[in-house]
């Protein structure tokens, strides 16, 4: 009663407080990449090719393609063998050798990405070396170190959108006399759709915001067309250039821009998910 | 029983009370002498530091110093506000970066080689051969004498001191090749050269170096034991507020005045040198 | 397929049936004959292996895991728990519909159309005139002409639960086998089913798994009790209702059943 009354209000100030700090955080974000944005503009420097900093040049286009192209091609890559994993672990596999797959799976998507960075090092940038004669670092070999990267927590998540397609489906399908390959293709795939739809998403904002096992195997510099030429990201040019602009540089608030535009696209990304999950068959 | 509005504040204001903990052990910043220093800077430096710091620890029991790395600019940056006791940098501060009165504790110098990977089959450079290189002009290692074999430059990111003696000393208005890769240490850029076939980059001699050839450049040959002719050095430096506790430039001084630099490859020239590519300090 | 409807032979024979989850027996000894044509409801307590019986017929059961089947089964030409049985054709000739109905989430036309487009037809007009055949069988074509194309989810449970017969019937089949299918509907959608099962009687043997005496009295030519994985007894609906042999059977129709 009246207790209650006095913890209910603590209770929503906490969350007000809470809500305070969380927001200041991103305040201090969105301040920065106002005063930018007040001195170079919105879509001149995303539509500019140009990064100079010393010069007061922020174009930041080649980093944001960057960031989208190696996203969606580790996604594409990551794509049909995480599948192929998901229907292994959901459909295939039984009893015993189902849990310790989906256990190893956990194993893969704990491991640090510093470590698949450096397996990139190691074994792709080597690779793509031989297959092309540059020097293998670029957005190919960053794509694919990001797309084994991704391809354990994509593949959980493929599994857990398999699983939760209602087992009467299938069996509504068997009892037609349907295989459980025939199944598996007209039934569980398209029904568990929007949820696989989703898997892909979470794995394109976890790619969108790697930084390190890119910086690794990327080459850090705007290379010029192609996937085989040095290129950087958002997040690896935010880690090469942090040092160089830190807070009270002149250039320091095109970090602010970049990370802004990093959530942008984030939200866009959550944004589509929650479209997509209420995705329903009319 | 807990009740759930207990739980939610308790876990939410959790963090304030970390906060409040934090705040009563530090010790105040108006107390009588200060205890603590910090130290940020290059990260080239770090070794060095490290190494020299207990020494002047013992000398001045009671006194904690923190080393961080972080860069050049972001060491000179938090000495202008006030956050940084001592700030290493291997470059000198643009104009109007360091906005406070300080005092610079010249280091010596550090050389930056020139390192290719084994296979491009070149033992030396001329000075022009390598401008064009690192500039993408040259492509391919037979146009200089080696293997035919495509080149494939290593460099370090802006805020590095080694590349600033690059772009000022070899490269002057030049750019750097945009293919160029960039690695984000020294040792990310040996590692690199060594093995990426055809490629070459450059280091601070901070380290010792296999797998990789260092190149002559003209007609300097690096010898670690006396690098004072070798034309390519960054000059690190200390740099110290003015208004600086007494306890910040004596650490400068000690750390200047280091008799285990050399360890590290820093050296101390007598006179100011007169290297082609060297910067005036 | 063609129907042999041989009047001497029975079209359903069960013959010393056991069925085994582990170590837990769920059908002991089971043996029943039933004609073609005939509705033949299975009651009995819960537990007691109506669904598991329901579930041998088609080789449904063994999507469990850890399951033994002894005996002998046959339904129509099938024998069914031979090795060699072709399982997707004794499936097509055994049709199942679910407690709960369970259309796919797909259009109401897809719906029905996907057992005869798994047997592999093709034609439109072939498809379109079984959709329709089979939709007007299960008493849903008036409700849903004009409709095809809506989702099955927009249709009421009773509606989903008839849609799902019309897909059963759509691959033409000899048998129907039927999980409480009404279990989980309202009176009235309830009823409409029970109506339905009675005009589709005769065209399909059927086997009913019902917990509603009532409904096994109104639908069904045989009754047969089962407890505790045993065949207590089988006999014609109206004996059975009126004047059952065994003990158990009396109590369990007059509510007498711990």
């Amino acid at each position: 009663m009246k207790i209650d009354k006095v913890m209910d209000r603590v209770t929503h100030t906490v969350f007000a407080l809470f809500l305070v700090v969380w927001l200041s955080v991103a305040g201090i974000i969105v301040w920065g990449t106002w005063r930018f944005i007040s001195h170079y503009g919105f879509l001149s420097p995303i539509l500019s090719s140009r990064w100079n900093p010393l010069a007061g040049q922020f174009g930041l286009w080649p980093f944001i393609l960057g960031s989208l192209t190696v996203t969606v091609l580790a996604v594409v890559i990551a794509f049909p063998g995480s599948l192929a994993l998901s229907v292994l672990g959901s459909r295939i596999l039984q009893g015993i050798w189902r849990r310790y797959f989906v256990r190893l799976l956990m194993v893969f998507v704990s491991v640090p990405s510093v470590l698949y960075g450096w397996w990139g090092l190691i074994v792709i940038v080597p690779w793509v070396r031989r297959l092309s004669g540059t020097s293998g670092y670029g957005m190919l070999s960053a794509s694919v170190v990001l797309g084994l990267m991704i391809l354990p927590t994509f593949s959980i998540l493929s599994l857990e959108a398999i699983r939760q397609v209602p087992e009467s489906y299938v069996e509504g399908s068997v009892g037609l006399g349907a295989t459980e390959d025939q199944t598996l293709w007209r039934i569980i795939l398209p029904a568990a759709r929007p949820r696989l739809v989703q898997a892909a998403l979470i794995a394109v904002a976890r790619g969108l915001g790697e930084t390190i096992a890119v910086q690794m195997v990327i080459g850090g510099q705007i290379g010029g067309p192609g996937l085989l030429h040095p290129a950087a990201t958002l997040t690896t040019q935010l880690l090469t250039d942090l040092p160089f602009l830190p807070p009270g540089v002149p250039g320091h608030d095109v970090l602010d821009f970049m990370a802004f535009d990093l959530m942008v696209l984030m939200t866009i990304i959550v944004w589509l998910q929650m479209r997509i999950g209420s995705w329903r068959y009319e | 029983m807990i009740s759930r509005r207990q739980f939610v504040i308790g876990l939410m204001t959790a963090p304030l009370f970390w906060w409040i903990a934090l705040l009563d052990t530090a010790p105040s910043r108006k107390g009588r002498t200060r205890r603590r220093l910090s130290v940020m800077g290059a990260t080239s430096l770090m070794g060095y530091v490290k190494a020299a710091l207990p020494g002047w620890e013992q000398q001045h029991a009671g006194v904690r110093v923190a080393v961080s790395p972080g860069g050049s600019y972001a060491g000179l940056k938090g000495l202008s506000t006030g956050q940084v006791d001592l700030a290493l940098s291997d470059i000198d501060p643009p104009p109007g970066f360091v906005v406070v009165p300080v005092h610079r504790f010249p280091l010596g110098r550090i050389a930056i080689l020139i390192i290719v990977n084994c296979e491009a089959g070149v033992k030396s450079l001329s000075w022009h051969q390598v401008r064009a290189l690192f500039e993408g002009t040259i492509t391919n290692w037979r146009d200089v004498g080696g293997k035919e074999l495509p080149v494939v430059v290593v460099s370090r990111s802006l805020s590095s001191g080694a590349r600033q003696v690059i772009q000022d000393g070899l490269l002057k208005r030049a750019e750097l090749s945009s293919h160029a890769i960039i690695q984000l240490s020294n040792g990310a850029v040996a590692k690199t050269v060594r093995e990426t076939p055809g490629a070459v980059g450059y280091v601070e001699a901070v380290m010792p170096l296999s797998g990789v050839l260092v190149v002559d450049l003209g007609a300097h040959h690096y010898h670690p034991a006396n690098p004072v002719s070798w034309p390519l050095y960054a000059e690190p430096s200390i740099y110290v507020r003015r208004d600086a506790e007494p306890l910040a430039p004596n650490l400068a001084e000690y750390l200047a005045r280091g008799s285990e630099r050399f360890r590290f490859g820093i050296y101390s020239v007598a006179r100011e040198g007169e290297g082609e590519g060297g910067r005036r300090g | 397929m063609t129907r042999t409807s041989d009047e001497t032979t029975p079209d359903i024979e069960v013959h010393q049936l056991s069925v085994w989850y582990g170590q837990t027996p769920a059908l002991r000894n089971v043996n029943l004959n039933i004609s073609a044509g005939q509705i033949l409801a299975i009651i009995g307590p819960s537990g007691c292996g109506k669904s598991t019986f329901l579930r041998v017929l088609n080789r449904m059961i063994e999507r469990f895991s850890d399951v033994r089947v002894e005996g002998t089964v046959r339904v129509g030409s099938f024998n069914v728990l031979d090795d060699h049985v072709d399982v997707t054709q004794l499936r097509r000739a055994v049709g199942m519909v679910f407690q709960h109905p369970n259309p796919f989430p797909m259009t109401i036309f897809d719906n029905v159309a996907y057992g005869p487009r798994i047997f592999g037809m093709r034609s439109s007009t072939q498809l379109r005139k079984t959709v329709e055949d089979s939709l007007k069988q299960a008493a849903l074509w008036d409700e849903v002409r004009g409709k095809l194309r809506r989702g099955a989810g927009t249709l009421s449970g009773g509606q989903q639960q008839r849609l799902c017969i019309a897909r059963a019937l759509a691959v033409n089949p000899r048998v129907l086998l039927l999980d409480e299918p009404t279990a989980s509907l309202d009176p009235v959608s309830a009823a409409k089913i029970e109506e339905l099962i009675v005009q589709l009687k005769s065209q399909y043997t059927m086997v009913i798994v019902t917990h509603n005496l009532q409904q096994a009295a109104r639908v069904s030519d045989l009754v047969a009790f089962f407890e505790q994985g045993r065949l207590i007894e089988m006999g014609n609906t109206q004996e059975m209702f009126t004047a059952p042999r065994e003990k158990r059977t009396e109590e369990f129709l007059t509510g007498r059943f711990d």
